[in-house]
């Protein structure tokens, strides 16, 4: 699952990333309004929830919050904000945004509206992804190979279920990046990409995976393919 | 003519010009008397019996001189000493001299007056502007505090998470921490509440044994701790049209300083009576009571008494203020009859704002 955490306030931003990171959550964060309209809209990815502040400096919370609704109406936002006066989350709420929670607030209970908002997600109804021989459980973030559960590690896992989604299609590096870490894997090596896939294929090959590969396509990227 | 009183006659001594009169006076008449003395003998000597007397009426003329101006001295020292006697009992601040022009009436100039009139306007509303500013100043400043109190929060939440495993030591100390920020987070909330306005569209019709109940069942468990019985009796009519949230937090701050204030296997009375008007609301304990000298000062900010045991428990000496700005918000009263080792009754009343509406319309 990836967050989109729009707030401006450096510290905040990013303990509370790290504690959804510990969540097993991705999160990206937007320094001020630009920013957040940006990531939210016109980058590629699509951002399973938007926390969002309202003290943002230039862009007004509240407008930023409109914008992403009108340009992306599917999208889950949730409101951070020190304002808590009822006047204040009624127009939260009805200029678009799912829920409003005011600052300061209980850790415990953002998780547990951060999942209320998520359950209805169709994608975390997803039934598992099967290709060949090879499944992968996003609920529980499990592969199995012919039935049997493998060992992977989280970032392993991320990858395969990425290359999962689009069976047969070609996916950049960059792409691939980009969906499996967080903060746009800014601080990622070039060959660190490279390890991980190699990681990967050994560790299918040694489950006993014969039907299913993961192809290199020089200059354009990776691909997972059914074995003719 | 403009007297300039020194600083030493309204201390009560005698300045030193008056000093200076009375010698002069008994000076004049001593040297009057002794003059002339003096001169009638010389003149015997010199001219005989005959001139001495025939000069006599110059020389009685001369005394009488002296003796009016030694006269009209004391006159005038009395008078001057009387003046001073008067004025003695009256409190001067230093006025400046321009201050002290008297405008007699018919010398005022109609526009001097409107001209003052606008000056005092003025001066009035910068005045009230300012009040409102450095009220608006706090008030955004409190607010600001909710940002690194929300970091805090945040903070010691998700280290608490991920604490298992630590040391007792450790445990304590996060929950020193915890209970320190709940402090702040309950401060800013309850002055917060302080400075809000109940929202006019927050008004309802409230059922107000429903409201007494609730109120009661909230307390049940603190109270039980202590084996402290709660009363409670509804009476009159049963609707009452105000701020709910107002009301049930007046309710429960009054019903918690009762069962803190009072000892074990006590007994608290919640009563309401209600007419068309408005409600009237009573919380009666059997606690410590309040003294005579602490009572009038009790609602006030941050008061404590000397029996408060407040801050150990985590309190702020707040809770009294907001529960009587809570009840002026609601156009209501509040009174507290209390007395030492023998109990408190805490009494407000709250008006029916439905009536008040529709009387205004």
């Amino acid at each position: 699952m990836r967050i989109l955490l729009i707030e401006d306030e450096d510290f905040f931003a990013n303990m509370l990333a790290n504690v959804l990171r510990q969540e097993s959550y991705f999160v990206d964060i937007a320094a001020d309004g630009e920013e957040g309209i940006y990531f939210a809209t016109e980058s590629n990815i699509d951002y399973d929830l938007i926390l969002l502040d309202l003290g943002l400096p230039g862009i007004d919370g509240m407008t930023v919050c409109q914008q992403i609704r009108e340009t992306k109406p599917n999208s889950r936002i949730l409101i951070l904000s020190a304002r808590g006066r009822t006047f204040d989350r009624v127009m939260g709420l009805d200029i678009g945004a799912d829920d409003y929670l005011t600052k300061p607030f209980p850790l415990e209970e953002l998780l547990a509206r951060i999942r209320a908002l998520l359950r209805r997600l169709p994608q975390s109804a997803t039934p598992r992804l099967s290709l060949g021989g090879l499944s992968v459980d996003p609920s529980n973030r499990t592969a199995f190979v012919s039935g049997k559960a493998i060992n992977l590690t989280s970032t392993e896992y991320t990858l395969l279920e990425n290359l999962m989604r689009c069976p047969g299609k070609i996916i950049t590096q960059e792409e691939l990046i980009s969906k499996s870490w967080d903060d746009f894997g800014s601080t990622l090596f070039s060959t660190t990409l490279r390890t991980h896939i190699y990681n990967l294929r050994r560790k299918l090959r040694h489950a006993g995976l014969r039907d299913v590969s993961i192809k290199t396509i020089v200059n354009q990227g990776y691909q997972i393919i059914l074995d003719q | 003519m403009i007297k300039i009183r020194s600083s030493r006659e309204k201390q009560g001594k005698l300045s030193k010009k008056t000093k200076l009169m009375i010698l002069l006076n008994t000076v004049f008449i001593g040297l009057g008397f002794g003059v002339c003395f003096v001169l009638h003998n010389l003149i015997r000597k010199s001219f005989g019996e005959g001139t001495a007397n025939s000069l006599l009426p110059a020389l009685a003329i001369g005394i009488a001189s002296l003796i009016a101006v030694g006269l009209g001295s004391s006159l005038w020292l009395g008078y001057e000493l009387l003046r001073y006697e008067k004025k003695e009992n009256r409190a001067r601040p230093a006025v400046p001299l321009a201050s002290r022009r008297r405008v007699l009436p018919n010398q005022v100039n109609p526009e001097e007056v409107v001209e003052l009139d606008q000056m005092i306007q003025s001066s009035l509303e910068q005045f009230d502007k300012q009040l409102e500013n450095q009220k608006q100043f706090v008030a955004d400043a409190i607010h600001e505090l909710n940002t690194p109190a929300a970091l805090l929060r945040l903070s010691i939440d998700s280290y608490r998470k991920r604490m298992e495993g630590a040391n007792i030591f450790d445990y304590v100390f996060m929950d020193t921490l915890d209970h320190a920020t709940v402090r702040i987070e309950n401060l800013i909330k309850q002055i917060e509440k302080l400075d809000a306005e109940p929202e006019q569209e927050s008004y309802t019709l409230i059922d107000v044994p429903e409201l007494i109940q609730q109120v009661g069942d909230m307390v049940l468990k603190i109270a039980a701790h202590k084996r402290i019985e709660i009363q409670e009796e509804v009476l009159g009519t049963d609707e009452l049209y105000s701020n709910l949230a107002f009301l049930q937090s007046i309710l429960l701050n009054l019903l918690d300083n009762a069962i803190k204030y009072s000892p074990e296997e006590t007994e608290i009375n919640v009563l309401a009576e209600c007419w068309e008007e408005g409600c009237k609301f009573v919380v009666q304990d059997q606690g410590i009571g309040i003294s005579e000298k602490d009572l009038p000062h009790v609602l006030k900010r941050f008061y404590r008494t000397s029996q408060s045991r407040s801050r150990k428990a985590g309190g702020s000496g707040l809770g009294l203020a907001i529960t009587d700005e809570m009840v002026r918000k609601l156009g209501g009263k509040l009174i507290i009859e209390s007395e030492l080792g023998k109990g408190t009754t805490v009494s407000f009343w709250i008006p029916n704002l439905k009536i008040a509406e529709d009387n205004q319309e």
